[in-house]
């Protein structure tokens, strides 16, 4: 009666008799969480995990769109903050440290995959159109269509223009994601919006959001 | 902020919207996690390259680009030529191709892959790409034939489904006022999505899809493979002399009439036909305004049939000449109340007001409208949504938090389901 009305008590009672050793929850301070990651504290690694992927994948899918190799990358993401941990300065701004390297990893994939369509030839069967690939999602064709006018960008407008205009950051929010100056950023905005409004126009899906303003109509 | 930077973050949060429904189904962050803690630190904590190992590679990756130089053809996209009556031209890339009464429309591709419009379809190549192409079907039978290679990359868009293919035979019907598909496989697999099938669906050979927007049901039924494979499937040859087009199977579809055997069928690519209607067709919505307008667009509106009012309104806001559009939108619903197309008129107004004119008090009163009209729509979940975000940004939070209630109740992942939460505090 006593383990059913309490099926984790039996267990625990064992595990203090085989002296498992339980590790105490690591508080939700970003702070605190990097010194554990540095300490080699047990559990530690699944926290960062557990604190931060979810932001990571928004970044990840706000730049990308739909890709195959998202799972992938936001492994990549999390294998590379533990690498770099020793270099963070500032273990309170692991968050926007965790951002760049988000998009740093974004950065490399979408420059891979031009790469590789350019020499298709190597691994006909690894490449997908990464854009237009069937995705078994339910996106609109508008969204699916600002994707292929994204793909016209290049890597670095592409991922500004992600991150301000899909995920609704902040410019300095951008500039502090890519590392670079304000200045950079907005130029590199400046250029990513003429470009996409240019190459939308091919797109009917896209004309009502873009006709709106008088701008866009020109 | 400029209107173009309105306009892009309006675009972008629909897109942030749209994906935060997806996220899971993305990326799986259990399996995710899983993998990260179980293989990602180990593979990587020791992993330094050998001295050796790098000059190897550098030696490999010259030898590649030798070859490369040596062997490389950079893919080419595909290209195809439209056939009718035994004259071809070549084909473009986003213009419109529509097969008139009594003829068909072959569509031949650089891969071999065929693509026939039976009399009275229209369609469009959107996309060609080295492995596929990207098709919208605005309406009618279409054949097609694609053939099948490892890497074949074909999508097919027909209102608010999608049909994804790799390599098969199979014909779709898609008529766009009743809403209704149907999907019949002669070979090989696709997949069907959109509208009610949240997941895509698998159809392989023999099957017969019938799905209905409108009425929200679909209904997959299985025939004998031989018996679709065996049936005369092929559409007639675009010299007009074979037997008119017919799908093979039964269907509760309206059949395409027969053409008049004498009459003299012509592919007709409309591209530079005078009429609003085909320069909307074509995708040049500023010259069919312009077109509409030379006619006097309101006098036009008062000479319109139903069909044609929604075609106006529908030009006149994607040229965005939104005082025009809402006056089309507002006579077809004042004159034709009782058609459906009255409730998709209510569904472009709230648009206008939401998207365009920043109304969003008057936008939550068109997609209110909506959905008292079609409460099960096919517009019906994008219209709730989108009436729980009006009143969230018109600060009717009491009605907004209403609206989260009956859309997570309805649509519990629907694309608007994070701002339910948002809204309900959860």
């Amino acid at each position: 009666m006593h383990d059913e009305a309490f099926p984790g008590a039996a267990t625990a009672a064992a595990a203090e008799r085989t002296g498992v050793v339980r590790h105490l929850p690591i508080p939700d301070n970003d702070a605190v969480l990097v010194e554990a990651i540095r300490a080699g504290r047990g559990g530690a690694a699944a926290a960062l995990f557990d604190r931060h992927a979810p932001h990571v994948r928004r970044v990840l899918v706000r730049v990308l769109g739909v890709d195959r190799d998202l799972p992938d990358l936001v492994q990549e993401v999390f294998v590379q903050v533990l690498e770099s941990l020793d270099r963070l300065q500032q273990p309170k701004a692991l968050r926007g440290w965790i951002t760049s390297i988000a998009v740093f990893v974004a950065r490399a994939h979408i420059r891979k995959k031009k790469r590789q369509q350019l020499f298709r030839f190597f691994a006909p069967s690894d490449i997908e159109e990464f854009v237009t690939a069937p995705d078994g999602t339910s996106h609109s064709e508008a969204v699916r269509s600002v994707y292929r006018v994204m793909a016209h960008l290049s890597a670095d407008e592409r991922i500004a223009f992600a991150l301000r205009f899909v995920d609704g950051m902040e410019l300095t929010e951008v500039a502090a994601a890519c590392r670079v100056s304000l200045a950079t950023i907005k130029r590199r905005l400046a250029s990513a919006q003429r470009k996409f409004a240019e190459e939308a126009r091919r797109h009917p899906e896209l004309v009502p959001w873009l006709s709106g303003g008088g701008r866009w109509a020109q | 902020m400029g209107t173009m930077t309105r306009s892009l973050s309006d675009l972008g949060r629909r897109v942030a919207d749209e994906q935060d429904a997806e996220l899971d189904r993305l990326v799986d962050l259990g399996r995710a996690r899983e993998r990260f803690l179980r293989y990602g630190q180990p593979e990587r904590a020791g992993r330094k390259a050998h001295p050796l190992m790098i000059a190897a590679a550098a030696a490999l990756m010259a030898a590649g680009a030798v070859l490369a130089v040596l062997w490389y053809r950079a893919p080419e996209p595909l290209h195809f030529e439209v056939v009718s009556r035994g004259s071809s031209s070549a084909g473009e890339e986003g213009s419109w191709l529509s097969a008139s009464p009594g003829e068909a429309v072959d569509l031949r591709f650089s891969d071999g892959s065929r693509v026939s419009l039976a009399e009275r379809s229209r369609a469009r190549v959107i996309e060609l790409g080295a492995e596929g192409a990207d098709l919208v079907v605005e309406n009618g039978k279409v054949q097609l034939d694609i053939v099948s290679r490892r890497e074949s990359q074909w999508q097919l868009s027909l209102g608010p489904f999608r049909v994804q293919v790799t390599g098969t035979r199979f014909d779709v019907d898609w008529q766009p006022d009743a809403e209704r598909l149907m999907v019949s496989m002669r070979e090989g697999r696709v997949l069907v999505s959109g509208c009610m099938l949240d997941e895509p669906r698998p159809l392989v050979a023999g099957e017969v899809l019938r799905a209905s927007c409108k009425e929200g049901r679909v209904e997959i039924t299985s025939q004998p493979a031989q018996a679709t494979a065996a049936a005369d499937l092929e559409v007639p040859p675009p010299d007009g002399d074979a037997e008119p087009y017919e799908s093979e199977v039964e269907t509760d579809l309206e059949p395409a009439p027969r053409p008049e055997p004498a009459r003299t069928a012509t592919a007709e690519r409309v591209q530079a036909t005078p009429t609003w209607k085909d320069l909307a067709a074509e995708g040049d919505y500023k010259s069919a305004y312009a077109a509409a307008q030379a006619l006097g667009f309101r006098d036009e509106c008062a000479r319109a049939g139903v069909g044609d009012l929604m075609g106006l309104g529908d030009v006149a806001r994607y040229a965005g000449q939104l005082a025009d559009a809402e006056h089309a939108y507002g006579e077809l619903r004042r004159r034709f109340p009782s058609d459906d197309r009255a409730s998709v008129a209510a569904f472009a107004l709230a648009r206008i007001a939401f998207d365009q004119r920043g109304r969003y008090s008057e936008a939550a009163r068109w997609f209110g409208t909506y959905l008292r009209e079609r409460p099960s729509g096919s517009l019906a979940r994008e219209a709730l949504g989108r009436y729980m975000e009006s009143l969230h940004r018109s600060g009717d939070m009491v009605g907004a938090r209403q609206a989260a209630e009956r859309y997570l109740g309805r649509y519990p992942t629907g694309p608007h389901s994070e701002l339910g939460h948002r809204l309900l505090g959860n």
